[in-house]
């Protein structure tokens, strides 16, 4: 659907200078808005894509500085003085940013983040009984119906009610184009779903455009008229999402959809893109993705890789694209042929068992229980997943068998040993258990000890699990080697890896003491896509070489589904449904799986509008 | 409340440490005679045991009752109420020009962070911060009382309006430490709270830059400045007792030194049971202001 | 198999951009000043150019000239050479109370970060204590009740100075100990104290060396404050506080009496604050925990 253009964006370019170095971020990107359309930035981490929505809306942090043109009703937005843009900045242009719990002033009621910016005709600021009106109304724009909302804190609410106050506010004065910047990733899946759907209905009752800023194609394809793809601060392909979705026309493209697991069936292995984002003068002067690229040869290398247009409005950088279009075809269908593999469950004794699993939190005044009576089971070298969303308790479960935390009552046998409270245990038990089980945590940047090379991390791990043991260093080396890291990389500080090595590096350490289970916690939730994969082939072939158990605690129905043979879903600290993953996810049987599966976002305009009728119903539950 | 009964009972078991005897103490500066001892000993009650002593001066303190002094035999409580009024007067003296120039100066630094005019401004803070009060006030006294007679060089002066040219000079001077660390500490919490997500947020929407500046970034950034307010008073009484002494005011502080260099035990005691009770006060006060300027402590967290 | 696990090629792995800023020009000559008095504390005797004791008494009050820089006092003794010999004083006593409160606040401090549940709580109700009173005013009524001293005044320091430093350690250890690496060595099996000297505490480092700076600069005021009001070093000590004090009456005649030990006093407390905020920075940026 296109109306009249909004906004123009030509040759826009981007970067950072500190301390007299200049870095690039964005190097010349072209954009277009029509009103009433969509437009998706699809972009890992580097890819430049958050600073490309500050710099539309003239918000760069201090020593960032942009180039180009934007135009916007006939004024280039690049070059008005501050007065001017402040103007127009939720007055045309409104940005609603990532992360709902830092949004709001927290001292601040919510009707007043929406009521202070309105103004009447006359641009007097309203009288009290107005404001409120308007807050209210506003409010159940964004699908919150209860008034008292506005007379709330934001700590007061979830994370979903803060995204929909943040929303209104950024909605207040009515601008003509909206720029939202990875709107959901903070939220939960059930959330997001609502809203991405809420922006979209919002969009076509207004009648804004929208500029959609995401890293997960599969959101892009549905809520994107048009996909603009951003690497390493270049656009290396702009096309319709349709097109794109059917076939993708560069190489990069391709390999983001292919690694995206897929959610309705398990690959024997996913396609994955090796190395990791470059930083954009690294790449200066080639095809930014050459590096990484199956089919790079010496014209990729050559000079600059501008985009070229194609035929039906697409466009892409790759210079061999006509070359390489019918091998890109073939890979793709051979990744999805390649598919489905059963998920084969072996049953043998149980290694891990819990029972009736209670776990309650006391802070203050308020008593939460986390887990409510929960039992599973993990067998020997048997794969199991934890399936659901914040507050499900699952990552509480996995601290608990680990001894992280202490249950309030309930049994955890762990290779016959009762372990439910591990400071009861002796001292033999103690060591016993914490090398039948480790555990690998989420967040790669804080995994690892800063101020320790990995090399001696390692090493410590290695002792621990045989106190003086010989040959350390080779032992060293070769956990290194198991995960995919050069052995050099002993040497280094985890400052000097990415996400995806220092993942790596975590899974070592707890392969150091050659755990018969492996409690990974949402272990790649926090790794770009691309890198993503890589780390789940390496899960699965670590386990088929040291026939290993995992607890795969994940929100992810995608990702678990390519690594569990069972499946637990957990829903506010309880197990509402289990069974074997293919059948809980492809038939579930509880309504909240069914929920959760319904989330993992399609592009069929159906998820959307499915998801506006149900809130068209019913409010904003918790 | 407890910890104000055991500062107390710290401070009355003072007199007990004290070097040589207590009668001699108590004595002073007169000449002893067996009445006088004997009196001495019924009325501070000596040969009762140490905890029932404890106990009598604790009620007499809480009836405002301190004991005489040693030195003057005038009642404590009465030399403190001839001494406080120097001190209060400076003390809000200079508690107003370091909030004043403090947090301004502070807001104005983090606004314009690494320009010159930051630069500048941390520049004086740090050597500030290294100027102690007594330092600061002798600086004074020589460039404005005694090479240029702008500022009387000591006295605490008559009247309101004299009063006020008086303790200007003594009042700067305690206030620039001061002054300095509230600088550096709203500058930094200011910094930190423009950096923040709805800060940005607030600046994307359009919102007019005062009102950002005031109702996003600076009430926020003020919760940890205020908390760190009682701290502020806690210097500023130690700083009084320097300045006191510099520009020879007769204020509490130089009561508390003299009664100190002239072993008056009775009175340092009452003053260091007055200077307690006022510290307890302050912190209690901070922490009211404190759940008024943030509304997730006035209605206990929600939400994680 | 190797093809399943992607190996990670260094090529195309990220470098390191480690900043090799340059020593600033204000920090190093912040470093040559505290060079020069902790020269002056060590062997300040021999460097003095006049006996700091000797009276003479047929020049007292002389203006500053070359054979006198600072001139000479009520009792003919040459300033200049007692500003010298005064860094002992003002650097031995703040040296002992910075690194004592570091020692035993950070033992303290980790301890109760660490442990938590009672050894924390009473370990918090202690510094409680201790933060209900200006450490000055309580230095002024204990020393000077129990009859001054310079030693004495140091030792009351350091104790009310550790709760200071045990609480920052004990927050910057509370704000480690969640932390995912921590956690993992938790899981691993090691020790408590292994984690806490071992992980935790190079971690908290950059905090403890900054604050050790910055707590010798306040002490060393705090006990110039002291001495100034005679409570600190005796009298006669050739100490700056104390010389500050005796020469203040001579404003009026010879300035520089207590002008020079007075800038004395502030020059070295900046540097070392200056070097303290700026060690601060230099570690932090070391890429430790966040």
């Amino acid at each position: 659907m296109t109306g009249e253009p909004l906004l123009t964006v030509s040759n826009l370019r981007i970067h950072s200078r500190i301390g007299g170095k200049s870095r690039t971020i964005v190097s010349g990107i072209d954009l277009a808005l029509a009103r009433g359309e969509t437009i998706g930035i699809v972009g890992e981490s580097g890819s430049g894509k958050s600073m490309t929505a500050r710099a539309l809306i003239g918000l760069l942090p201090a020593g960032v500085f942009a180039e180009g043109h934007v135009e916007y009703e006939g004024r280039d937005l690049l070059e008005l003085p501050e007065r001017a843009l402040r103007k127009l900045r939720g007055s045309e242009l409104g940005l609603v940013f990532q992360d709902p719990f830092t949004m709001l002033n927290p001292i601040l009621r919510c009707g007043r983040h929406i009521d202070e910016q309105l103004r009447d005709e006359r641009g007097r600021r309203l009288g009290r009984a107005e404001r409120r009106n308007e807050a209210v109304r506003r409010l159940a724009e964004v699908g919150i119906r209860d008034a008292g909302v506005a007379e709330r804190y934001p700590f007061e609410l979830s994370g979903g009610m803060r995204q929909r106050v943040g929303i209104a506010a950024a909605l207040a004065r009515d601008p003509k184009i909206l720029i939202a910047d990875e709107p959901s990733t903070a939220l939960d899946v059930t959330t997001q779903r609502e809203i991405l759907a809420l922006i979209k209905s919002v969009q076509v009752s207004r009648g804004m455009g929208l500029i959609m800023i995401t890293h997960d194609l599969r959101v892009a394809f549905a809520m994107c008229d048009r996909i603009y793809v951003l690497y390493a601060g270049s656009l290396l392909e702009v096309a319709p999402a349709a097109a794109v979705e059917e076939e993708p026309l560069h190489p990069y493209t391709l390999g983001l959809l292919l690694s995206e697991p897929p959610g309705d069936r398990r690959l024997a292995h996913l396609h994955s893109i090796e190395g990791a984002v470059p930083a954009p003068d690294d790449v200066a002067g080639r095809c930014p993705f050459s590096a990484r690229c199956s089919w790079t040869a010496d014209e990729c290398l050559a000079g600059p890789t501008p985009l070229r247009s194609l035929a039906e409005g697409r466009a892409t950088a790759c210079v061999r694209i006509d070359k390489i279009r019918p091998e890109m075809r073939v890979e793709r269908l051979e990744a999805s042929q390649r598919a489905h593999v059963e998920a084969v469950s072996g049953a043998s004794s149980a290694l891990v068992h819990v029972a009736d699993l209670r776990k309650t939190f006391i802070t203050g005044q308020r008593q939460v229980d986390a887990l409510a009576g929960v039992s599973i089971e993990v067998g020997e070298g048997e794969s199991v997943g934890l399936v659901g969303e914040s507050g499900s308790g699952k990552t509480t479960l996995g601290r608990c068998i680990v001894g992280l935390e202490t249950p309030t009552s309930g049994t955890i046998t762990i290779d016959g040993i009762e372990a439910a409270d591990y400071t009861q245990l002796s001292t033999r038990d103690r060591a016993a258990v914490r090398r039948s089980v480790q555990i690998v945590f989420q967040d790669p940047y804080s995994s690892l000890n800063p101020v320790r090379t990995i090399g001696s991390a390692l090493q410590q791990a290695v002792l621990v699990a045989e106190p003086g043991a010989r040959g350390v260093s080779g032992q060293v080396a070769d956990l290194l080697r198991t995960v995919g890291l050069p052995p050099e990389y002993a040497a280094r500080k985890p400052v000097a890896l990415s996400g995806g090595e220092r993942q790596r590096v975590a899974i070592a350490r707890a392969l150091a003491v050659k755990p018969r289970l492996l409690i990974c916690d949402e272990p790649v939730s926090a790794l770009d896509v691309s890198v993503q994969a890589q780390i789940l082939n390496l899960f699965a072939t670590l386990r088929h070489e040291f026939g290993m158990s995992y607890l795969f605690i994940t929100h992810d129905l995608a990702v678990v589904r390519q690594i569990v043979e069972r499946v637990y879903v957990l829903y506010r600290g309880a197990v509402v449904e289990a069974g074997p993953v293919d059948t809980v996810l492809g038939r579930p049987s509880h309504e909240y799986t069914q929920k959760l599966v319904d989330s993992i976002p399609r592009s069929d305009s159906e998820w959307l509008t499915a998801q506006q009728a149900v809130m068209g119903v019913a409010p904003d539950g918790d | 409340m407890l910890l104000l009964l055991v500062i107390s009972f710290g401070i009355f078991s003072l007199l007990y440490l004290a070097p040589g005897d207590i009668v001699q103490s108590l004595l002073g500066a007169r000449q002893s005679s067996p009445e006088l001892i004997a009196q001495l000993r019924s009325q501070y009650h000596l040969d009762d045991p140490f905890l029932t002593q404890y106990w009598i001066w604790l009620q007499n303190a809480l009836h405002g009752d301190l004991g005489h002094s040693t030195v003057t035999g005038l009642p404590v409580t009465q030399a403190i109420k001839d001494h406080a009024g120097v001190t209060v007067f400076l003390g809000l003296y200079a508690f107003v020009i370091t909030t004043f120039f403090g947090v301004s100066l502070g807001v104005a630094a983090a606004v314009r962070k690494r320009s010159a005019a930051d630069r500048g401004i941390v520049g004086f803070s740090v050597i500030a911060v290294s100027m102690p009060a007594f330092v600061t006030g002798i600086v004074l006294l020589y460039l404005l009382a005694v090479r240029v007679s702008w500022f009387p060089a000591f006295g605490p002066g008559e009247g309101f309006q004299d009063r006020l040219v008086h303790l200007t000079l003594p009042a700067v001077a305690l206030a620039l430490t001061q002054a300095a660390l509230v600088l550096k500490l709203t500058r930094a919490s200011m910094i930190e709270a423009l950096d923040q997500d709805y800060v940005a947020f607030a600046r994307a929407r359009g919102l007019a830059t005062w009102r950002v500046l005031w109702t996003y970034a600076f009430r926020n950034a003020l919760i940890p400045v205020v908390t760190a307010s009682a701290l502020i008073l806690a210097y500023l009484l130690t700083g009084a007792v320097l300045v006191e002494v510099t520009f020879a005011l007769p204020g509490l502080g130089s009561l508390l030194v003299d009664s100190v260099n002239q072993k008056d035990v009775t009175t340092v005691q009452g003053l260091a049971l007055v200077v307690a009770a006022t510290v307890m006060l302050a912190n209690l006060l901070t922490d009211v202001l404190y759940m008024f300027l943030d509304p997730r402590i006035r209605l206990g967290t929600g939400a994680s | 198999m190797s093809v399943d696990i992607n190996p990670v090629r260094p090529e195309l792995s990220l470098g390191v951009t480690r900043s090799r800023r340059r020593f600033p020009v204000l920090i190093i000559l912040c470093l040559i000043f505290t060079a020069l008095v902790v020269f002056c504390a060590i062997f300040g005797s021999l460097v003095a150019p006049h006996d700091p004791n000797e009276q003479d008494l047929l020049n007292t009050l002389q203006q500053p000239s070359w054979d006198h820089l600072f001139g000479t006092d009520t009792l003919g003794r040459d300033i200049f050479s007692r500003v010298i010999v005064g860094a002992r004083t003002a650097v031995a006593g703040p040296l002992v109370i910075a690194l004592g409160a570091m020692l035993i606040g950070n033992t303290l401090g980790v301890f109760a970060g660490y442990r938590g549940g009672r050894a924390d709580f009473v370990i918090m109700r202690f510094c409680d204590l201790m933060f209900a009173l200006p450490a000055l005013l309580v230095a002024i009524v204990v020393v000077g009740v129990l009859g001054g001293g310079y030693w004495l005044a140091v030792t009351l320091l350091m104790i009310l100075t550790i709760p200071y430093d045990a609480r920052l350690i004990r927050g910057s250890v509370l704000e480690q100990r969640p932390r995912p690496y921590v956690e993992a060595v938790r899981v691993l099996g090691l020790k408590p104290r292994q984690i806490m000297v071992g992980q935790v505490w190079p971690n908290v480092l950059p905090v403890v060396v900054a604050n050790t700076f910055l707590n010798f600069a306040f002490s060393l005021v705090t006990l110039s404050g002291l001495s100034y009001l005679g409570l600190g070093a005796g009298p006669g000590t050739a100490d700056w506080g104390r010389m500050i004090s005796d020469n203040r009456n001579l404003l009026f005649q010879n300035p520089v009496a207590a002008l020079g030990p007075a800038f004395v006093l502030v020059a070295t407390a900046t540097t070392v604050n200056l070097l303290g905020d700026w060690l601060y920075e230099r570690l932090s940026d070391r890429g430790r925990a966040r």
